[in-house]
């Protein structure tokens, strides 16, 4: 069985609903971005504020900037008492497709309607979402669908402490290349 | 005036690199002169991906280095007195071996977790080097330091518990990793490509693990012959308790260090296996629990066992659900449910090639799966690697052989003149029944089940395709060499493979040869007879050899294999001899293997040895051989 391209679990669908509302007219740029995610033409990086991307449009380039819309306190609250209730042990980055729809009827909606998102994108387009834009969420749904986890992360006013899985790596930029060679209890000879 | 340089010679740095299973020394010019200065031994020259600085930064980086052994690198670095030599990473790992050496002595563990948590903390950078796969992040010190603590102990237990074998480096590995995955309670995917010694890992681990519970071994039914030869051969000390056949029991109770050796139809069908406990289940060639819904894969799952290890030179043949299959087996919590895997991985990655979705499943599926490639470890291997294939005979093949025997034995042979070609006769019919009973019987196409050697064949020369690499198949028959080109070519859905015999004109010869070495849509198997492909061809695009009978005399063989394994091949060569269990092939077999050790000048044939037999001796060789039959 061949699965629904974008929107594949609950968390990137809620994400779908938001770019491609179900009312008014079909935007008509939506088959391009479509495409452009498709083709990996738009890879996202997370910063604690921002999604940005550089899209790749035939030979030119944008950077698009997506703020991220955290929750409110209350919406927050509201996740809070869901999260809590929560029983099963998050697995690599997944996340039940029940506990979407819970949030979105208590009221921590999971995605952003695409008309209150804050994006800016460097292509001269006139559109409220260009193509590029709208190329970037797309690519969030199919990346929110491979880890239903981003999701939440975009959304959380303060980010859940996860099972560290890096705990067993010390990240290169981390080291201090004068100390390299050295006993990290000695102090500097 | 000279200036003075008081800046100080370098001094040497020492790395525990897990997956070469020794300590590396590096970070001096001439490496093994100041590793000797210091008393300790040399090892192999390696170029390593480390950790290093370069340009005032710390980056992965491509680091010459000498890679020791641990088994001898730590009692040297245990004993070394001259420390003028060692930098603090050498340092820390000296004491760290000073450590793990006393423990299995006199110090109580917690004074070794003390002693080992204070290397730790004085590990400089460079003595816990190693990079991530992705190569941004090294691994934390007590983390390397529990590393080298279990690969140490792991073999010290190998060698106290008997294994009879010399491992190479990324065998050691395999095996301190397979333990390791065992004693935190989680399976493993051990998917090294066809000819890395999956089996002798397996066998590490059996050993490391003896326990009051049995082991359990399940393998295709073509591959139980070969199981319990390999066992035999490694772990003499394992009692080996073939479960295959009608008269097959179970014992109620079990000694020590039991391994039971069944195959996979018995595992759908037999209930005595799935009504017990076992201490390690072993699943080879675990392509077989590849489809989710099938009774095999649900009885693998219904196996109760401390640890399950499956182990296969593909574990995607066609689809990543395939993965998810034998993940559902050795570790079920890892991917989530078959439908999730599907959304997250299966989708994204086969429909539109995602790489944020395969490299998310290659993190999440890195602790319990294992892969390593020929190219990966060629600095470890010999430019040539031999292995006999003991194939199970299916019961066709054994109804044929026992009734050829018979029926010969109840004629007589005669005496004089007549007795040998009798003989000649006999064996020749037998060798047939081995091959295939299609070969035998004049049939039509070689089914698949009908004989083991030709399912086994089949599955080698699949996953030898799969890999992008070629293969030659001898046979003495032409029959033979015509059922295989045909049963080949249907199984790797290819046309029918070239076969190379005499019948063909010269000229057809060297086309054949000629598109084989140098065509990039030749079929990657090409089928010889050994007779027609005497001396002159050079087929060294070939990596694997198969001799698919044996010719009864080594100088043959050699002379066929050396048709791929000439001066300029690069690759390690892969030979592989098949023969069938219990049969006159294996007892030929041990009277090679028995002659080399006498003299190895001996080469006669043994041929005219058993045509002067007398009749019971005869038999007594032609016989199946129960005790290794099993049935």
């Amino acid at each position: 069985m061949r699965q629904a391209e974008f929107g594949g679990t609950a968390w990137g669908r809620s994400w779908l609903r938001a770019i491609e509302p179900a009312h008014g007219m079909p935007n008509p740029r939506l088959p391009k971005a479509r495409s452009l995610a498709r083709n990996q033409k738009a890879v996202l990086t997370f910063s604690g504020t921002a999604i940005t991307s550089t899209v790749h449009d035939g030979g030119t380039k944008h950077d698009v900037v997506i703020e991220l819309a955290r929750w409110s306190r209350q919406e927050q609250q509201a996740a809070n008492a869901v999260l809590a209730s929560e029983r099963q042990p998050e697995t690599a980055g997944d996340l039940p497709d029940r506990l979407s729809d819970q949030l979105n009827s208590a009221g921590a909606p999971v995605a952003v309607t695409i008309s209150r998102l804050k994006t800016t994108c460097t292509c001269l387009s006139r559109a409220d979402q260009c193509a590029h834009v709208l190329a970037a969420l797309y690519s969030l749904v199919l990346l929110v669908d491979e880890r239903p986890a981003t999701a939440l992360e975009i959304r959380l006013r303060e980010q859940r402490r996860s099972r560290d899985e890096h705990s067993e790596w010390v990240p290169l930029t981390a080291i201090d290349a004068a100390a390299f060679f050295a006993d990290p209890t000695r102090g500097p000879t | 005036m000279i200036a003075l340089n008081h800046q100080a010679l370098p001094k040497l740095q020492a790395t525990y690199v897990p997956s070469e299973n020794g300590i590396a020394w590096w970070g001096v010019p001439d490496i093994p002169a100041q590793t000797r200065r210091a008393g300790l031994p040399v090892g192999r020259a390696a170029t390593l991906r480390l950790a290093n600085v370069v340009a005032h930064e710390v980056r992965p980086a491509d680091v010459e280095a000498f890679v020791c052994d641990l088994k001898f690198a730590v009692p040297a670095l245990a004993a070394c007195e001259q420390t003028f030599e060692l930098d603090a990473s050498a340092l820390g790992w000296r004491q760290a071996s000073q450590t793990i050496v006393s423990s299995s002595r006199l110090a109580a563990p917690a004074e070794v977790e003390v002693s080992l948590d204070a290397v730790s903390s004085t590990l400089p950078p460079a003595g816990h080097a190693v990079l991530n796969a992705e190569e941004t992040a090294i691994m934390a010190p007590e983390v390397l330091i529990a590393h080298f603590r279990s690969a140490y102990n792991t073999l010290e237990t190998l060698l106290g518990a008997g294994l009879n074998a010399e491992l190479r480096p990324y065998q050691a590995h395999g095996i301190t990793w397979l333990v390791d995955r065992a004693d935190r309670g989680v399976g493993a995917l051990l998917a090294d490509e066809m000819g890395l010694g999956k089996t002798l890992q397996a066998i590490g681990l059996l050993t490391a693990r003896a326990a009051p519970m049995p082991h359990l071994v399940v393998c295709p039914t073509s591959l139980v012959g070969n199981w319990i030869r390999e066992l035999a051969r490694f772990a003499p000390q394992l009692r080996v308790l073939p479960h295959h056949g009608p008269n097959r029991s179970l014992p109620s109770e079990f000694t020590d260090d039991s391994v039971v050796v069944t195959s996979y139809p018995l595992l759908r069908s037999d209930p005595a296996l799935t009504s017990r406990r076992w201490e390690v289940v072993v699943f080879d060639e675990a392509q077989q629990l590849k489809n989710p819904d099938a009774l095999v894969t649900r009885a693998a799952a219904n196996l109760e066992a401390a640890c399950r290890v499956a182990m296969t030179g593909t574990p995607v043949e066609n689809h990543l659900e395939e993965l998810w299959s034998i993940f559902s087996i050795t570790n079920p919590d890892v991917l989530g449910t078959r439908a999730r895997f599907r959304q997250r991985f299966a989708a994204p990655i086969q429909q539109r090639g995602s790489s944020t979705a395969a490299a998310a499943l290659a993190t999440i599926t890195r602790p319990y799966l294992m892969r390593r490639t020929k190219s990966d470890v060629a600095s470890e291997l010999p430019p040539r690697l031999n292995s006999t294939v003991v194939c199970s005979l299916t019961e066709e093949q054994v109804r044929l052989y026992q009734a050829s025997v018979d029926r010969a034995f109840s004629t007589g042979f005669g005496a004089g003149i007549g007795r040998s070609g009798r003989i000649l006769a006999l064996l020749t019919e037998l060798k047939q029944i081995c091959n295939h009973p299609a070969q035998f019987l004049g049939d039509h196409g070689p089914e698949i089940g009908r004989s083991g050697k030709f399912d086994r064949a089949t599955e080698m020369l699949a996953e030898i395709a799969r890999d992008g690499e070629r293969a030659l198949v001898f046979t003495q028959y032409r029959t033979m060499g015509t059922l295989l080109a045909s049963g080949i070519g249907a199984a790797l859905g290819l046309q029918p493979v070239p076969f190379l015999h005499g019948g063909l004109t010269p000229a057809s010869r060297d086309e054949l040869v000629r598109s084989f070495q140098e065509d990039e849509e030749a079929p990657p198997v090409l089928i010889l007879s050994l007779r027609a492909a005497g001396v002159g061809l050079n087929l060294t695009r070939a990596s694997h050899v198969l001799h698919y009978d044996r010719w009864w005399n080594p100088a043959v063989e050699e002379q066929a294999t050396a048709r791929a394994h000439r001066i300029g091949q690069q690759r390690t060569l892969n030979v592989y001899t098949l023969l069938a269990a219990g049969t006159v092939e294996e007892h030929i077999e041990r009277m090679h293997v028995e002659k080399r050790g006498v003299a190895d000048s001996i080469t006669g044939d043994p041929i005219t040895a058993l045509t002067t037999l007398p009749d019971q001796r005869l038999r007594e060789m032609l016989d199946l051989h129960w005790a290794d039959r099993d049935w």
